[in-house]
């Protein structure tokens, strides 16, 4: 049985709640509001990679069907002050699917302090941060829905926990498409956050926005983040006076580097193209993709063929991280 | 290959030689990269311990998963660590 993983339109989604399908649905706020009561959590975003290509839509959904190997579904919300038990409270065996509107405390939150939450890296946790239209953001609130009670919230997280079968696991993986170069300088800095005022390039410490002026960096390719065998990316959302913002924290200790300019739409595919290799042949059991690769990669219209799902405002893989495509496998054991 | 007991001096090792370690599974890179960075900041016979068990867990409770094993032969076996 083929399950759901595509754009649908109101309809649609309705049919499937009705005919008791489990969902993850991505909407603008005026369709998701709209919705029955059923087995569905969902989250605000107008954006999507659908199989005809990226899409902007308020009056159709990307609706993604839970694998029927998926049981014992459990749909809580989680607050700034018990955030930190969602690993804990995941199954044993299993996965769990975490839907955060953007810039509310526990976006910070998460975002800062989820690496020390317990069963942290033990429990697959993914998910992704809902958002609006990107004309709108920090204007209107983002949204996300427990579908089994209709409520909504910008303030909370909602998350979903699943048990997997004994004979499956679910495999978390990023597909980051940003290179660094040996070339760059190594930044380190001082403290934990989503504001970044000092740096320190290569040992040596000076002012962060007065190094990203002087190097002209372009400021859409996100910051690198050298996690060993995984580069973790952080996007700049601005430079404020001193201040430099960033949509994810960056965290003391960690080095870090500007990422390479990634590109137009053609160097985008062959980079997604290239990495996505070997997915094709596994159930793939939920993706999502930065909205700043649709932006930047200048993807409206354009199709990546392997890698459908919403495009969001923040990507979870076990924690927070941007410009960065989420896939997460039901693997047997 | 089993995941070494917890008073396996590799572990401390492991943690005090640094960040040069590259996993394939993800949360491995994510976690061995948060405890490396504490075990800098504290090197005391408690925090080895509990940066230890913590990294420990997680080879444990994902044993199950072919990357995990791969990067745990590749770590323990003879001459990784």
């Amino acid at each position: 049985m083929k399950l759901i993983s595509g754009v649908l339109d109101f309809d649609h989604v309705v049919a499937a709640i009705q005919k008791g399908q489990r969902l993850v649905i991505s909407a603008d706020e005026s369709l998701l509001s709209k919705l029955p009561k059923g087995n569905w959590l969902g989250g605000t975003t107008p954006y999507f990679m659908a199989a005809s290509g990226g899409t902007f839509s308020k009056d159709r959904a990307f609706v993604q069907e839970l694998s029927p190997m998926a049981t014992d579904l459990r749909f809580s919300w989680y607050s700034d002050a018990t955030i930190s038990s969602v690993y804990n409270d995941a199954s044993e065996n299993g996965f769990s699917f975490i839907l955060i509107p953007a810039f509310a405390k526990i976006h910070l939150t998460f975002g800062l302090k989820a690496p020390e939450f317990g069963n942290f890296g033990v429990r697959p946790l993914v998910g992704w941060v809902a958002g609006t239209q990107l004309e709108n953001l920090g204007v209107v609130a983002a949204k996300v829905y427990n579908g089994q009670t209709l409520e909504s919230k910008s303030d909370e997280a909602i998350v979903l926990h699943a048990t997997l079968p004994e004979s499956h696991f679910a495999d978390v993986n990023i597909v980051n498409i940003f290179e660094t170069s040996n070339s760059q300088d190594e930044l380190e800095f001082l403290t934990d956050g989503f504001e970044v005022e000092r740096v320190k390039v290569s040992g040596k410490q000076r002012d962060f926005a007065g190094y990203i002026a002087e190097k002209k960096a372009d400021i859409r390719w996100p910051l690198v983040g050298d996690y060993g065998g995984a580069s973790v990316n952080l996007s700049f959302a601005g430079i404020d006076g001193g201040k430099v913002k960033l949509l994810a924290p960056v965290f003391a200790g960690v080095k870090y580097r500007l990422a390479s300019p990634a590109g137009d739409y053609n160097a985008y595919l062959k980079a997604f193209q290239a990495k996505m290799s070997g997915f094709e042949k596994q159930e793939v059991g939920f993706s999502c993709n930065c909205v700043l690769n649709y932006k930047h990669g200048d993807l409206h219209g354009k199709i990546i063929p392997e890698l459908h799902g919403p495009f969001v405002f923040g990507e979870i893989a076990y924690q927070l991280l941007n410009q960065t495509a989420v896939v997460m496998t039901i693997c047997p054991r | 290959m089993k995941v070494p007991s917890a008073n396996d001096p590799r572990w401390a090792k492991l943690l005090l030689q640094g960040g040069q370690q590259s996993f394939e599974f993800l949360a491995l890179n994510m976690v061995f990269t948060r405890v490396v960075i504490a075990a800098k900041r504290d090197t005391s016979k408690e925090n080895l311990s509990k940066l230890t068990q913590e990294l420990r867990e997680v080879f444990e409770k994902n044993a199950h998963n072919a990357k995990v094993v791969k990067d745990l032969e590749r770590i323990f076996s003879a001459g990784g660590n």
